[in-house]
């Protein structure tokens, strides 16, 4: 069915092809970059004639052209609108009013930023991060670089932001949100809704039945939430609490219990406090992705891939299921179906000597092999930065970590396996359990609410931030029940939600939830650190914190025992005081972090400001032991052979997690890491699962003829792979688990184990607002096509029925067949390809540890320079000296001598920088010696395409989200684009294990020789002094002829009037740094302009105040120059958003010429590993990448790799 | 058949001929004057103002300081208008019963703000930051004019880029030392320097001495303004 034509270069001059795996002489072919082709999409792998089309087009086709007669309508419309309008007042300055306040605040300067610390909190734990703040708004999130939980020890380390915290903002700011407080619809005030339920409460309590309140919230690590809970449980005898969490899992606690005796809460630790894990094994455990702790372990995992620290570097073995951004990441990976992986743990602990435990029979002969080699691995290592060891040398700590979605049973045989190897206390910590009430007993279960509300067992229901009428299980119509319940007289049911949800709507009162960045709070880090939730803005929508509302429902501050005070205003505020106080005076004797505080205000103050509780932290478990006879039960229990049947996995979404963000554009919108899909879910298989299925994988016709209609590029010959690079047509399975049966578009993921389905929850969504699907009367959704043919336009599909209690992670007896039905799925896998003709070099180089102990410069073998090679191409030849100059080679580090070496005839340091004070050009080059010459090196190694980094980019610069149907057409605009690659020949794409996945962030290289700006008409790409291509939008006029010249793809253009500018609260979103850009400009990565002149302003008003204290003169050329003061931005004070997010410190940005600088250090420790992509093409980009080296057991590889 | 055109048809072509050859790029010229026409610029229109504040009066008759109340044009980008608090200061001692000052009192104990009428407005995509070109010597009169004479603060420059730029290709045109930023009627010549206390200096003289001492650049990159 599939014709695979032989991968062949083809030279551009001699027209001859040369086939791919004869390299050249001085090509050393190591086993790794450069014979297994590197792929981003199925068609470029196969090269159809339509990714050929495409490669020769700036834009995939259509991307320029108007088809969606929508957008056209409503541009037009905004046309006439702004055309009035300019008529009117274009041209004049407008005028207006300054409004100064009448006492100002205490620090807050017009115009400038202040931060605060505080934490986002998701599955109730928290995340702390800082808020920026500007005149009263807050903007952006910024990571919290002193929190001791996440920081690192070196001074250089940043512990990043999540993308869920970057995105929070828009959160805060989204319109859709509730923003009254109604009763069945009508409008009406928090004092009319506590009047009426502090009256219902005390009927209730009243008859005095008990068992008749119900609390239904999330996960609550909040000590002063949880009390709240607690005294409310207290106050109303005979309630419950319930909780629900769409993927909490109380595995690891029982799985604990069983292991130990009490439930535990575990703690990894890869790196830091003196304990280094020197293997990693995980078994279904995307920990570098998902969870509480994921932020705090890619920080330490990346110090631990550090490329300049080869002989540190650690093992990542992953087994699992899908494929995760952890697989991803790990130097060896086995797929494996879920239903294997529990007896791979009982082998894997009979291999490291778990007592009890038995090698399985009946493994595959290449997974017995992979887990001998795995358990040898972690006993002791053979080899060192690539080199055999005389004598193997015992491993001093090691990492085994099961995921949520596994068993109680395999997280107890995991702690036994930690134990056994001697992990306990180092990579593993156990400390006491940080969510409150779990693991949750059978009574306060969501099912057990459900049985409850059926039986009549309740009268009134306080919902808290939770939505189970949208995530509850399959096995339990909680939406029928909830809606039942209130529509019964005599009963309540309240909500305060975010949003008027799936669940909101079926309440009698909806009351709006306050968002984190507007009420007061508490919550936990992984490791049981509690930070102190502190507001920036006051509630935009009227809304509460959850503690609030339950305090006002029961608290009276005069009278503690009376119900029904009124709330006051600083409630909120009162309630975290006081439970940091109480705590305070309990433990301030026991703490020695407590002594150096005078009295709580000071201790309450630091604490505030420095975003954590300074002297807390998780309670160790002391004197645990290893309940042997249990874990040696559960070792020889043998899990019951695998169905046969197909295996479905359900996980949180990378983007838009549980369904929560679902309304949050930027997330929606950003590329999921490793499958590159926006604005959808999908049923991912890998490439045999897909055959068997029967999927037509290249697509003959169109099945939606949308060749006559709509579409006419050359993209349909290639069908559902990507399409022309987006829009992917792709078929539906209709899934089908107990019955149920869902339809989702399905989508091709080498790596996915046989006979496995991934499935995301979290889409689907039917009240979530305009971004994320239908809210009723709340405006039209502009994204997403019905695909369950009934709704109108909700986005992606909801898999949450497919899920029952016992099965909420994996269903392990599922079918599923082609249903016939196509879909439309954005994907920007295939987007801005910078793979030319022929082939040139490796964008991504990797090489494992062994070749690069061997050959240290085989990053430099790169088949499209002259070094050596025969092929002669005009790049080849502009790097020849055409100034007649005499350069000499004065051993700078300039970014674009990398890669070809210093010794090659070729390069030479040509430069675009102006020659300041009217010098000869290589004085001009002199100057630029001596000022701030920006670069970034961007390390692959490191970087795990969580794409933060994308999300931190938009917040920054004001980017727009431009929907599903602009993303299919290759219009979306982020700055800064992860490419991901697949590295797998075609033969092995049917075997799981055998596929490579990379990521490359694509921000803007900041040419030195920028091919834009010598086409631009109207000279709206300029060259600036320090080196920085500035783009100046007010000049732009259109033409994309820069985009077209620009070889890395990096430039965008604003197709439609995407920025918001109707919405109010999402005008006081934008960055006021930031201009925002209209229609019909280009627009790219400007390294944070705003942030280096920022920088350089406070570095010259230091300078002069200095030089005014010294009665000195001020240079800005030279350091240390006599009688002067230096005017430079110091290391370290101008950081760019992707650089400030990312928690694997995988972007560096600095100043080049600062010889102390991180990126000098960085790029001189590296040396030849450091390379600049399409280096042929002479463009000297600033933007440089380190090679990657992988780090796999050389016992394992050559059976395995 | 009668004359189609008169004699004088002659001239009046000529003329007409003449009108479209001078009015066309008259018409262009036209174009250029009045987008920089205080119509368009908004310069020199003082509107009117809650309240009648004289900078006359207080900077050029109580000798008060401009940064007594502009407190944060020193310090970061945007030069801030006081708050009603700066006012009482002192007109909770002086004038405490003045009809005129009625609107600070109300707005003080109503906490409600004053509402000035803007003046100066920078284009959004400009980016001006006040703190830096204090800070390397560049006075408030350069922009603002002789705010110590306006009884009704008006727009002095045309806040066009080529205003903002005919400084920033030759800023020792504007430079002075850093002590008398807040003089309004300074001038080169009063500079006493203690190594040649007898020279009199020109501005040219000192400004290129400024520039060197403070490395004042000459900064007309794009991204130096627009972002």
């Amino acid at each position: 069915m599939l014709h695979l034509p032989p991968l062949m270069a083809t030279d551009p001059i001699t027209g001859q092809e040369e086939s791919m795996s004869t390299t050249h002489p001085t090509l050393a072919a190591p086993a790794t970059a450069n014979d297994t082709p590197m792929w981003r999409s199925l068609e470029e792998l196969l090269d159809t004639p339509g990714y050929q089309a495409m490669l020769h087009r700036e834009f995939p086709s259509q991307a320029g052209e108007w088809t969606d007669p929508v957008s056209r309508r409503s541009f037009l419309s905004l046309m006439g609108a702004s055309l009035a309008l300019a008529g009117l007042s274009g041209c004049r300055a407008p005028s207006g009013k300054i409004v100064p306040n009448v006492r100002d605040n205490e620090g807050v300067q017009p115009g400038e930023g202040i931060y605060f610390a505080t934490a986002m909190t998701l599955s109730g734990y928290a995340t702390p991060v800082l808020a920026k703040s500007y005149e009263g708004r807050p903007i952006k999130i910024e990571a919290n670089t002193t929190h001791p939980s996440f920081k690192g020890e070196s001074a250089d380390s940043n512990p990043g932001v999540d993308m869920f915290s970057l995105a929070s903002v828009l959160g805060m700011y989204d319109p859709d949100r509730q923003f009254d407080a109604n009763n069945k619809g009508t409008s009406t005030t928090w004092e009319d809704a506590y009047r009426a339920l502090r009256a219902k409460l005390g009927e209730i309590r009243k008859k005095g039945e008990g068992s008749k309140v119900r609390i239904l919230s999330g996960q609550v690590t909040s000590p002063t939430l949880g009390g709240m809970i607690s005294r409310f449980l207290k106050e109303v005898p005979g309630s419950r609490w319930h909780q629900h969490e769409p993927l909490g899992s109380d595995n690891a606690y029982i799985g604990t219990a069983l292991a130990f005796g009490k439930p535990l809460e575990v703690v990894h630790q890869i790196h830091g406090k003196g304990v280094k894990a020197e293997v990693i094994v995980t078994f279904d455990a995307d920990i570098l992705q998902q969870g509480p702790a994921s932020l705090a372990l890619v920080r330490q995992f990346s110090e631990l891939r550090d490329v300049t620290k080869p002989a540190e570097m650690t093992r990542l073995y992953a087994i699992e299921p899908g494929l995760s951004v952890t697989g991803a990441k790990a130097d060896h990976r086995l797929a494996a179906r879920p239903s294997e992986i529990p007896n791979l743990v009982r082998h894997l602990a009979a291999l490291v000597g778990v007592a009890g435990a038995s090698e399985q029979p009946g493994l595959p002969a290449e997974t017995a092999k992979f887990l001998k080699e795995l358990a040898a691995d972690l006993k002791e290592s053979t080899h060192e930065n690539g080199k055999k060891l005389d004598k193997p040398k015992a491993r001093q700590a090691t990492l085994v970590a099961a995921g949520p979605a596994q068993s109680p049973d395999v997280h107890a045989l995991v702690a036994a396996i930690n134990d056994k190897l001697g992990n306990t206390g180092k990579t593993v910590r156990y400390i006491e359990p940080l969510c409150q009430g779990r693991p949750v007993s059978t009574a306060d279960t969501l099912g057990k609410l459900f049985d409850d509300l059926k039986a009549d067992k309740v009268d009134m229901l306080l919902i808290l931030d939770s939505n189970p009428a949208y995530s509850a299980t399959g096995d339990i119509d909680f939406k029928g029940a909830l809606e039942a319940f209130s529509l019964k007289s005599g009963k309540t049911s309240v909500a305060l939600n975010l949003h008027e949800d799936e669940t909101a709507i079926l309440c009698q009162w909806r009351l709006p939830l306050a968002h984190y960045l507007e009420a007061w709070g508490d919550a936990l880090s992984y490791d049981g650190r509690a930070t102190i939730v502190q507001p920036l803005i006051a509630p935009l929508y009227s809304g509460k914190s959850a503690e609030e509302f339950l305090a006002g429902l029961v608290v009276n501050e005069s009278d503690p025992t009376a119900p029904g005070a009124q709330p006051t205003e600083r409630q909120g505020h009162d309630l975290v005081r006081a439970t940091w106080k109480a705590w305070y005076e309990a433990s301030k004797g026991a703490s020695p972090d407590l002594l150096k505080f005078k009295d709580f205000d000071s201790f309450y103050t630091r604490s505030l400001h420095d975003g954590h509780v300074h002297g807390h932290s998780g309670r160790e478990s002391a004197g645990l032991k290893l309940n042997a006879d249990e874990v040696a039960k559960l070792a020889k229990a043998f899990e019951p052979k695998s169905s046969g049947q197909m295996e479905v996995v359900f996980t949180a979404d990378d983007t838009v997690h549980d369904g929560r963000f679902a309304n949050n554009g930027w997330l929606q919108e950003t590329p999921k890491p490793i499958t590159k899909i926006t604005w959808d879910n999908a049923a991912y298989i890998n490439y045999g699962t897909a055959k068997a299925l029967g999927m037509k994988l290249v697509t003959e016709k169109d099945p939606l003829g949308l060749s006559k209609r709509e579409y006419t590029g050359p993209a349909k010959e290639f069908g559902w792979t990507g399409g022309e690079h987006g829009r992917a047509f792709v078929d539906v399975l209709d899934i089908t688990v107990d019955g149920k049966t869902v339809a989702v578009p399905a989508w091709v993921v080498p790596g996915v184990a046989d006979s496995t389905i991934v499935v995301q929850i979290g889409y689907g969504r039917t009240r979530a607002g305009r971004v994320g699907g239908h809210l009723v009367g709340k405006g039209k959704p502009d994204a997403g096509k019905a695909t369950d043919g009934k709704s109108g336009a909700v986005v992606g599909v909801n898999v949450n029925p497919l899920r029952s209690a016992q099965s909420q992670f994996v269903a392990r007896s599922a079918s599923a067949k082609v249903n016939g039905r196509s879909h439309l799925l954005a994907c920007t896998q295939g987007h801005h390809s910078m793979e030319a003709e022929g082939r040139p070099a490796p964008l991504v180089r990797v090489a494992s540890l062994e070749t690069n102990a061997a050959n240290p410069h085989w990053v430099e073998h790169d088949p499209s320079l002259n070094g050596g090679h025969a092929k002669k191409d005009d790049h080849a030849a502009a790097k020849k000296d055409d100034h007649g100059h005499d350069h000499k080679h004065d051993g700078h580090d300039h970014g674009h001598d990398h890669g070809h070496g210093e010794s090659k005839p070729g390069a030479i340091p040509l430069t675009l920088l102006p020659d300041a004070d009217n010098k000869t050009p290589m004085e001009g080059y002199e100057y630029a010696q001596k000022v701030h010459r920006w670069g970034m090196v961007i390390d692959l190694n490191r970087c795990t395409g969580c794409s933060a980094c994308v999300v931190a980019c938009q917040s920054e610069n004001n980017s727009p989200v431009v929907g599903k149907h602009e993303v299919s057409r290759g219009r979306e605009m982020h700055w800064i684009r992860v490419d991901r690659y697949f590295q797998v020949t075609f033969e092995s794409l049917q075997d799981p294990s055998k596929v490579r996945t990379y990521h490359q962030p694509v921000p803007c290289m900041q040419c030195e020789n920028a091919p834009c700006e010598q086409v631009c008409p109207v000279a709206a790409t300029v060259h600036g002094y320090d080196g920085l291509n500035d783009m100046v939008y007010n000049r732009c006029v259109g033409t994309r002829y820069c985009s077209n010249n620009c070889p890395y793809k990096v430039r965008r253009f604003n197709f439609l009037q995407y920025t918001d500018y109707a919405t109010p609260s999402l005008k006081l979103l934008n960055n006021p740094e930031v201009t925002v850009r209209t229609r019909g400009v280009m627009e790219k990565c400007t390294y944070c302009v705003q942030r280096i002149r920022h920088g350089e302003i406070e570095a010259e008003k230091r300078a002069v105040k200095q030089a005014a204290a010294e009665k000195k003169s001020i240079s800005r050329l030279k350091d240390g120059e006599a009688g002067k003061v230096t005017a430079r931005i110091k290391d370290g004070e101008v950081v760019t958003a992707c650089m400030g997010a990312c928690p694997a410190n995988a972007i560096v940005f600095g100043d080049m010429n600062d010889k102390s600088s991180r990126i000098a250090r960085l790029k001189k420790a590296a040396g030849h590993l450091n390379y600049s992509i399409l280096e042929g093409l002479n463009t000297f980009p600033r933007t440089t990448y380190l090679a990657g080296l992988r780090n796999p057991n050389p016992n394992l590889e050559a059976a395995h790799g | 058949m009668a004359q189609l055109f008169p004699p004088y048809a002659n001239t009046l072509f000529r003329v007409a001929i003449l009108g479209v050859l001078l009015g066309a790029p008259g018409l262009g010229v036209a174009a250029l004057v009045f987008v920089r026409s205080p119509y368009m610029t908004g310069a020199y229109n003082a509107k009117t103002q809650p309240i009648q504040f004289s900078h006359a009066h207080h900077v050029n008759g109580l000798g008060i300081d401009c940064r007594y109340c502009h407190t944060s044009a020193e310090e970061v980008a945007h030069s801030n208008v006081p708050p009603t608090k700066t006012c009482m200061n002192c007109h909770s001692q002086i004038w405490v019963g003045s009809t005129m000052l009625e609107p600070v009192r109300e707005s003080f104990n109503t906490n409600k703000s004053i509402e000035w009428q803007r003046l100066h407005r920078l284009a959004d995509f400009a980016y001006f930051n006040h703190s830096i070109h204090i800070t390397k010597g560049i006075g408030c009169v350069s922009c603002h004019g002789q705010i110590n004479h306006m009884q009704a603060v008006y727009q002095k420059g045309t806040l066009l880029m080529e205003w903002c730029l005919n400084c920033h290709r030759n800023p020792e045109d504007h430079l002075r030392p850093r002590d008398q930023i807040t003089n309004f009627a300074w001038s080169a010549d009063q500079y006493k320097d203690p190594e040649q206390p007898d020279k009199v200096w020109t501005q040219q003289e000192l400004g290129n001495k400024l520039k060197a001492e403070l490395n004042v650049r000459s900064l007309i990159e794009c991204s130096t303004c627009h972002r």
